[in-house]
């Protein structure tokens, strides 16, 4: 199931929604602009921090299991398409229009590295969704594009109804003897259609309550109002700066060249071409958060300060 | 001047051939109470649709005559004035919910009346208190229970501060205690500021004495404008079902005064028989209250269920159904009800105990054997609809319980000619009415031969009182033909009239279970009306016949 945002009392739930939308973006951006797998393992562990910090482990369950998974696709399959390198590890078939199926060092290394990079970046992703109350961010979004916000927010809204629809529309149909447990994953398949049939026509007629409900109170005619009561907080401005420092550093690192990192044809050395600065900002971001995520949960006074 | 004047409105939805709305004359004063009832289908919701312009302007149509709202023409004033004067509040609260936090919702409509910041903010502030709904402020509202989400809704209209609230069966998907609650606090709202209110509702012994004014609609006509007393007493010379319990079985019993409540009910008795009009008097409760002991039909013992990530939903409930029961689970949303059925029939594996169903273990992988001896009717009949006719639905049941053969059609037809739905048998069961809806589902779920178990979850959502009476009528018969009920409801009043036994749930275990005269008996929220006013001359009068006697009784008839 989709993860879904709950308030906790948590630092990071009490960002302003433009703060918390800006730190898990810098990771997330860190993450696909730096080569070198040092930096994103530093950037991995400081999103997990952060996961553990805000209490939302469980919630971002779904999008790790995803993150997951594709990285162990991508780990699987990458040295089975790329075969460049020049340690072979395992000499493979030649294949006509194909080449040569080799497995090399070099490309197993550039495998867990786009993964690691991959599992990142949808961390940070869900690592937002479970932060950012999904009303806010398309508040947020709705100043450049109203309707396309105004369609993701019931997306988010809608989604849970629509995964208890299904449920129950399977179990009515199991009740009425249709048999969708037994024989192979084709038949199963089969056997599902008319089950996605109903389901759509429900949410059309789920769809159209929703636009009379929202017609009845006055939607679609005329300038709308917002009602925004997030407030500014120094954690804000020191997060902000916070990001804005890592971000500006991963952008130079970058424009130096120093955040890049070959993997062909050989590997080079990851701590080679580190800048230890560099990487002592990527590490001490989410080290802060966390000090201070803790200090303002044990001390009230720190709590109002802050 | 009126707040809304409705002359001579003729009305039809696009692409129908028959008008919604005919020959309507309506005016509706400020601070009024109307109170809108009539048989599904005969236009209330239509006529609610015109007061704030949801017709013409959301559904379109053709409109004949006229209807304006404080001296507007609706034809002529765009839809956000209208919906600053009237509010709308609509049955299912899922189904009109925006937002995914509760202050957001409800500063939903005044964020589209362009209102300023200060205002919407005061406001929402002003609702999230007056309606007790400020420990939800941060709530993600899927999680909401129905009632509380009705209550959003709710706050989110009367945050536009409307001259007129519309309320079209608010209560429907309610239980019991949060529509009492959603109940008391319009009328609230109607007596505190004054609004003017104009409501539809199937529950009439909860709001029938609120209303000023009583509207009886059929076939798209007002057939009936008038007080509430004499509303009554016309309902009552036209055997038309659509007034409270208590007021039907003091004119069936021929009382010349027909009270609205249990309390004025209360009244009128002991007046009478303070002046020696009346005596009390004792009738024998009907002999189809107890509990009967035959074959076993399903039992579970010792059932636990806990929902992954949640609470732990049944504990240690031990219940036997005997294959006549005709049985009642009652008890507030939450309590284990829906889920202790899904583990009765299989579609949920017990967490610990066992289940057994016809004298095997029930499970999804075995359903497909078990469903031709098993009748389930869900809470939501569009969840069993996956075909494009009535028939075709019929049809598929019977293919699924391998009763295949040449005498299919013929055996559809005469299903659908004993719940009255011949005419609907091309037409789309999505298209139907809730209440034709599930005839359609109990149609095809009580297939001849009649299945040994029929399980009905919430059976009466959003049926009025001819349907819920057609309903009983078809479950007795099905009755005679050996079938045995269970049946999960909030309607206490469905479940007096249909159960000979009755259990009350509560925090995922079985808090009471037996005879319904005696589970359904001194109760303020679990015992029909009849049992509330008649109760204390005998605890076990359950149904308004029984009542209908203790009362001609008492006059020495």
């Amino acid at each position: 199931m989709l993860p879904v945002y709950r308030f906790k009392d948590t630092l990071i739930h009490g960002l302003h929604p433009l703060t918390a939308l800006m730190l898990t973006l810098t990771f997330a951006v860190s993450a696909l602009l730096l080569e070198n797998p040092v930096y994103t393992a530093v950037i991995c562990a400081g999103v997990i921090s952060l996961i553990i910090l805000a209490d939302v482990w469980g919630e971002s369950r779904a999008f790790i299991r995803v993150g997951l998974v594709v990285a162990l696709f991508v780990v699987i399959i990458n040295p089975l398409v790329n075969h460049q390198g020049s340690h072979v590890l395992i000499y493979g078939p030649r294949l006509p229009l194909w080449g040569p199926m080799d497995v090399t060092l070099e490309a197993i290394a550039y495998g867990f590295s786009a993964a690691l990079k991959i599992f990142t970046v949808i961390a940070a992703f869900g690592l937002m969704s479970t932060i950012l109350n999904p009303d806010d961010l398309l508040g947020m979004l709705s100043r450049f594009s109203f309707r396309t916000s105004l369609s993701a927010a019931l997306a988010v809204r809608l989604y849970p109804s629509m995964v208890t629809d299904a449920r129950e529309i399977e179990e009515v149909q199991l009740a009425r003897g249709m048999p969708l447990k037994g024989g192979g994953r084709w038949s199963r398949a089969q056997s599902r259609v008319p089950l996605w049939f109903s389901l759509f026509q429900g949410s059309l007629d789920r769809a159209s309550a929703i636009a009379e409900s929202m017609s009845a109170r006055g939607f679609g005619n005329g300038k709308r109002t917002r009602l925004s009561r997030r407030l500014w907080r120094p954690r804000d401005i020191l997060v902000l700066a916070l990001s804005a420092v890592v971000l500006a550093g991963v952008i130079a690192a970058v424009v130096l060249g120093k955040g890049g990192y070959s993997f062909f044809p050989t590997l080079d050395n990851p701590l080679e071409n580190l800048s230890p600065v560099g990487l002592a900002v990527l590490a001490a971001a989410p080290l802060l958060l966390v000090i201070l995520g803790r200090s303002w949960k044990r001390w009230h006074w720190w709590r109002s300060r802050i | 001047m009126a707040l809304v004047e409705i002359e001579d409105l003729t009305y039809w939805y696009p692409g129908a051939d028959r008008p919604a709305l005919q020959g309507v004359d309506l005016r509706v004063e400020e601070g009024e109470f109307i109170l809108i009832t009539g048989p599904t289908g005969c236009g209330k919701t239509t006529l609610m649709r015109l007061l704030n312009g949801l017709i013409p302007h959301f559904h379109g149509g053709r409109l004949g005559g006229r209807v304006k709202v404080m001296g507007g023409d609706t034809r002529g004033t765009t839809p956000r004035d209208l919906a600053a004067r009237v509010g709308m509040v609509f049955q299912d609260a899922e189904d009109q919910i925006v937002s995914t936090t509760v202050e957001r919702e409800i500063a939903f409509g005044l964020e589209n009346s362009g209102m300023p910041f200060s205002i919407v903010a005061k406001r929402v502030e002003e609702m999230l208190a007056g309606l007790g709904l400020s420990r939800l402020r941060h709530s993600f509202i899927p999680e909401l229970s129905g009632g509380e989400m009705q209550k959003v809704v709710l706050a989110s209209v009367m945050a536009m501060h409307p001259e007129v609230l519309v309320l079209d069966e608010p209560t429907s998907q309610l239980d019991p205690v949060s529509a009492e609650e959603l109940l008391t606090l319009v009328r609230r709202i109607h007596e505190e500021s004054g609004t003017t209110v104009v409501m539809s509702e199937h529950r009439l012994e909860r709001c029938y004495h609120y209303a000023s004014r009583v509207l009886y609609m059929e076939k798209g006509r007002i057939l009936f404008d008038g007080r509430p007393r004499d509303a009554a007493r016309w309902c009552g010379e036209g055997n038309k079902a659509f007034i409270p319990p208590v007021s039907r079985v003091f004119i069936a019993a021929g009382w010349d005064e027909i009270p609205l409540t249990v309390n004025q009910a209360r009244i009128l008795l002991r007046d009478r028989a303070a002046s020696g009009e009346v005596s009390p008097a004792r009738a024998a409760a009907s002999d189809g209250n107890g509990v009967r002991e035959k074959g076993e039909i399903a039992r579970s013992r010792g059932l636990w269920f806990v929902y992954p990530d949640g609470p732990e939903a049944l504990k240690n409930v031990d219940m036997r159904l005997g294959a006549d029961d005709r049985m009642a689970l009652l008890g507030e949303n939450g309590a284990g009800k829906s889920t202790f059925i899904r583990c009765l029939i299989g579609l949920l594996r017990p967490s610990r105990g066992g289940v057994t169903l016809f004298g095997e273990s029930p499970s999804q992988e075995r359903l497909p054997a078990l469903a031709p001896r098993l009748g389930y009717c869900p809470q939501n009949p569009a969840s069993y609809f996956i075909h494009s006719s009535v028939k075709e639905e019929l049809l598929h049941t019977l293919r699924l319980r391998g009763y295949g053969g040449g005498r299919d059609g013929e055996t559809v037809r005469d299903q659908l000619s004993r719940l009255g739905l011949e005419e609907m048998a091309e037409r789309n069961p999505r298209d139907l009415s809730t209440g034709e809806r599930e005839k359609v589902v109990v149609a095809a779920t009580t297939l001849p031969p009649a299945p040994e178990l029929i399980v009905m979850d919430e059976p009466t959502r959003g049926l009025d009182y001819e349907s819920k009476r057609f309903m009983l009528e078809y479950l007795e018969g099905l009755k005679e033909e050996g079938a045995a009920l269970l049946v999960v409801t909030h309607d206490v009043e469905f479940a007096a009239a249909a159960a000979g036994r009755a259990a009350l749930m509560g925090d995922g275990g079985v808090i009471v279970d037996g005879p319904a005269g005696e589970v359904l008996s001194d109760s303020l929220f679990f015992s029909p009306q009849v049992n509330r006013l008649l109760g204390h001359l005998n605890s076990g009068v359950l149904r308004e016949e029984e009542a209908v006697e203790i009362l001609k009784g008492m006059r020495g008839r």
